[in-house]
């Protein structure tokens, strides 16, 4: 049993040399890539999804007009209304600069969230925000491009919840990636961050 | 015995707390007594099917600590208390929470996005102006009820819509 602990023990030190190591090189000090270039441009994003309009839609053809993005679920009961209220309250606030911004809420559940769910579930916040809906392999190709992660998580009883990024994400009207909303900014730091985003043509 | 002594402190209590401003011997004795809850809202649903949250402001009003170990309600079969945790990647999870602890003086949030009352298994849907009644439970078994208010899915506060 004692001999088990320490190999267990000894793997994990190994384990976390690695890592430490692993992240010098990737993340670590000497790290070039900056926010600006590591994310594709909308350009690039060659997905198609349905909106809850039922309508095809692809962020390539958002190109040309400022793009908010950010990722939930409709049975999720806090962060997703939670956030979904606050960007309401943004759209509001900016008033005419929003006119030309498209704002898009991508569900990372579509097993549950259909289109017809989702436009109901949005029917309750600024009637700006569409609703975009994919099956698992569009919505796998979205988390790719976005670097977004989302995981299912089992509860005991048989239902289950999705962790999934809660940042926004802000393209300029080009296509290329401008910067994020990260979710305890306050109103203050987020809709002068959306404001930028609309004047960097 | 014990909880027909229990009982009677409560029945006590509500009495001291309805005519008598003053903290009373026998209140003091338990924890329902010294918790004041403000501000209590909690999100529409949609159907019965999705969960929902309920917030409110806890004080402990008292000069003992006093634990809230669980919160029930008739209109669902299943109501924990959670933190909305996200990590330094930005990714937002939930985590239980066993129990709150409340020093004397201390408040406790339950907020969008941070502490939250979670509603699963709705027996009815929660309607936008309707009112519920959620049970507080502490530690010493003692209970308090509080009428919950139910806002639009779009409300952040009790405050704001
Ligand atoms: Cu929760």
């Amino acid at each position: 049993m004692r001999s088990i602990v320490k190999t267990v023990g000894a793997t994990i030190a190994i384990l976390s040399a690695t890592l430490a190591l692993g992240w010098w090189q990737v993340d670590g000090p000497f790290e070039m890539r900056t926010e600006q270039n590591f994310r594709s441009s909308l350009s690039n994003m060659n997905f198609e999804m349905t909106s809850h309009l039922g309508k095809v839609v692809s962020p390539e053809y958002l190109v040309g007009n400022p793009t908010m993005f950010f990722f939930g679920f409709t049975y999720c009961p806090d962060v997703c209304p939670t956030t979904l209220a606050e960007i309401s309250t943004w759209i509001e606030e900016l008033g005419d600069l929003a006119n030309s911004l498209n704002v898009v809420f991508i569900t990372v559940d579509p097993a549950r969230d259909d289109v017809k769910t989702v436009a109901e579930y949005l029917s309750n916040f600024n009637s700006k925000i569409e609703g975009w809906i994919g099956n698992s392999s569009q919505l796998a190709a979205a988390g790719n491009f976005f670097d977004v992660t989302y995981q299912r998580k089992e509860s005991e009883d048989g239902t289950y919840t999705m962790d999934h990024s809660s940042s926004v994400f802000l393209y300029r009207s080009d296509g290329t990636f401008a910067r994020t909303i990260d979710y305890h900014e306050p109103r203050e730091v987020a809709v002068p961050k959306i404001k930028r985003t609309i004047s960097e043509k | 015995m014990i909880k027909n002594l229990s009982r009677t402190s409560k029945i006590l209590s509500t009495l001291f707390v309805a005519f008598s401003p003053s903290m009373s011997v026998a209140e003091d004795m338990i924890q329902s007594g010294r918790v004041q809850v403000q501000s209590s809202w909690a999100r529409a649903s949609v159907g019965t099917m999705r969960p929902t949250a309920a917030y409110m402001t806890l004080q402990n009003t008292g000069d003992q600590p006093i634990v809230v170990s669980a919160i029930e309600s008739e209109i669902s079969g299943k109501i924990s208390m959670h933190q909305t945790v996200v990590n330094a990647e930005g990714i937002s999870t939930m985590r239980p929470l066993k129990s709150i602890d409340l020093a004397p003086g201390e408040k406790f949030e339950f907020a969008p996005g941070n502490h939250h009352i979670m509603i699963m298994e709705l027996k009815k849907a929660l309607v936008k102006d309707k009112k519920f009644s959620l049970k507080l439970v502490f530690e010493d078994k003692s209970e308090k009820i509080v009428e919950v208010p139910v806002l639009g899915m779009g409300a952040r506060s009790l405050g704001e819509k």
